[in-house]
């Protein structure tokens, strides 16, 4: 039960982020496209991951919200925060001053907060993973014992 | 049971890889030669230093026994500093009841015996003495501005943002005096490069013995030098090859414009004093250690007579903060570095 209400809840916060994100990407794009190109790592591919990133996060959304590919998308949720993660501490360690991208008010965050958001949020996802694996490995013998 | 922690290990190593990848192909500034070299004179050397207690200090000016700093985040403080960097006396200045300004835009000029308070976007400018720091209202017939620099007792400099008749916006100087006419623009001083707004964008400070003030740009490798009445004089360059600016902007629908790409800053500040113009570039030449700005700040010091370049100080720095502001007074120099004040002294020539 309480695997149950861990799992839902993690699920659940990661739609909430990525549609959340990817929203307020797309309301604001052009502010969003100019700030990520401020950024000397990917200054040259800014139109193309202004328009990818909330995609992307459209995209892993969806996949949560579908049954059948939710263990897909916490792999894909672990996936893109690790990205944004360590995307963040390679631009901390240049200690770059770059305006935050992220949209709606996890933008008013600082790095270093963000840093510390983006690790909660990865370790949810991991516990996540961890949670639905073990369920599908569970769920086989449970069977057996019904047919039993 | 194995699988999702494999994944996340993986996950991990291929993130940093990706990102190390992006970061290796990114252009880093300073990462190739810029093409000039400088005569560098023995560094600058650290005589004494004053720990502040807040941050977000600026230099509002400076008379013969006190430097006097404004600060960003609460307008009407003013922290008056001995010149040995020992004694601190925090004023405030004294407004009527009731008045309204921008605060967050206000700035601080101390011009001995006077003080000013200036904001450009109602406008507002107050006038007091530094001995009582009693603040009135003062030119009431201005302009709106976001640079201000106090010329005489009755005039000032500004940088306002012009609108053409075909509705593009550039900046320009401006002159603003007490009696009519109250505002002259200086209109072919600023050059347009690029979007007119960021483009120009630089630093404008009033050398008093000489009389002459100087607008140096932060992305280009220029300097105009002007006489108070709007007048150029002379177009200086700085050393290196930067002669438009690197800088990519875009519009954002809901009015105003943006950085686009991270901009080629080539001068950051600069300051005039005793005939020399002061120019902190942020770009190493080829004749420097190619990390010479990891521990250094680099001034430039051109002639204010005619903008040739004389020598160059290497200011070493105290801890990872660089220089936001600085003064010359004589062989000294005086950096804000976020939370301190530092005076060093200065090899001349």
């Amino acid at each position: 039960m309480l695997r149950k209400v861990v799992m839902e809840t993690i699920r659940l916060s990661f739609i909430l982020l990525f549609v959340y994100t990817a929203a307020s990407k797309f309301i604001d794009y052009e502010n969003f496209r100019a700030v990520i190109g401020q950024s000397p790592l990917i200054t040259r591919f800014a139109p193309v991951l202004a328009i990818v990133v909330p995609v992307v996060e459209i995209v892993i959304a969806l996949l949560l919200v579908i049954p059948r590919y939710r263990r897909a998308g916490l792999y894909a949720s672990f996936a893109i925060m690790t990205l944004f993660t360590v995307y963040i501490v390679v631009l901390l360690t240049l200690s770059e001053k770059i305006p935050c991208s992220c949209g709606g008010v996890i933008s008013q965050m600082s790095w270093t907060q963000h840093l510390y958001f983006n690790i909660v949020f990865m370790l949810l996802a991991l516990l996540g993973m961890w949670l639905y694996t073990k369920q599908a490995d569970d769920h086989p013998s449970s069977s057996k014992l019904i047919h039993v | 049971m194995q699988q999702p922690f494999r994944f996340a290990a993986l996950c991990v190593i291929v993130c940093i890889a990706l990102v190390l990848i992006l970061y290796a192909f990114a252009d880093k500034p300073n990462d190739r030669k810029n093409g000039f070299s400088r005569k560098v004179l023995p560094a600058a050397t650290l005589k004494s230093s004053l720990e502040l207690k807040y941050p977000a200090y600026y230099i509002a000016g400076h008379t013969d026994a006190h430097i006097y700093l404004g600060n960003y985040s609460a307008s009407q403080h003013l922290l008056a500093v001995d010149q040995h960097l020992k004694d601190t006396q925090h004023l405030t200045l004294k407004l009527m009841p009731g008045e309204r300004y921008a605060w967050k835009l206000a700035r601080i000029m101390v011009d001995s015996p006077v003080v000013y308070m200036a904001e450009g976007s109602t406008p507002t400018l107050y006038r007091g003495k530094l001995d009582d720091l009693h603040m009135s209202r003062f030119l009431q017939q201005s302009c709106f501005f976001n640079m201000l620099q106090n010329v005489s007792a009755t005039s000032f400099i500004s940088r306002s943002i012009h609108r053409d008749s075909s509705g593009n916006s550039r900046n320009i100087l401006t002159k603003i005096k007490t009696d009519s006419p109250y505002v002259t623009l200086g209109k072919d001083i600023i050059k347009k490069q690029v979007d007119g707004i960021f483009c120009t964008d630089g630093t404008l400070d009033y050398d008093k013995q000489t009389g002459k003030l100087v607008y140096v740009y932060h992305y280009r490798n220029e300097f105009v030098a002007l006489d108070t009445n709007l007048h150029a004089l002379y177009t200086g360059h700085t050393l290196d090859t930067n002669t438009m600016a690197k800088i990519q902007v875009a519009r954002v629908s809901t009015g105003g414009s943006k950085f686009s790409a991270p901009p080629a800053y080539v001068n950051s500040l600069a300051r005039v004093a005793d005939n020399r113009i002061y120019i902190l570039s942020t770009l190493v030449a080829d004749n420097e250690h190619w990390q010479a700005r990891r521990d250094t700040e680099i001034i430039d010091v051109y002639s204010l007579d005619n903008g040739t370049y004389i020598y160059t100080l290497h200011i070493p720095l105290q801890g990872k903060e660089r220089i936001t502001d600085f003064i010359v007074k004589g062989d000294q120099l005086l950096a804000l570095c976020d939370h301190t004040l530092n005076a060093y002294t200065i090899a001349r020539q």
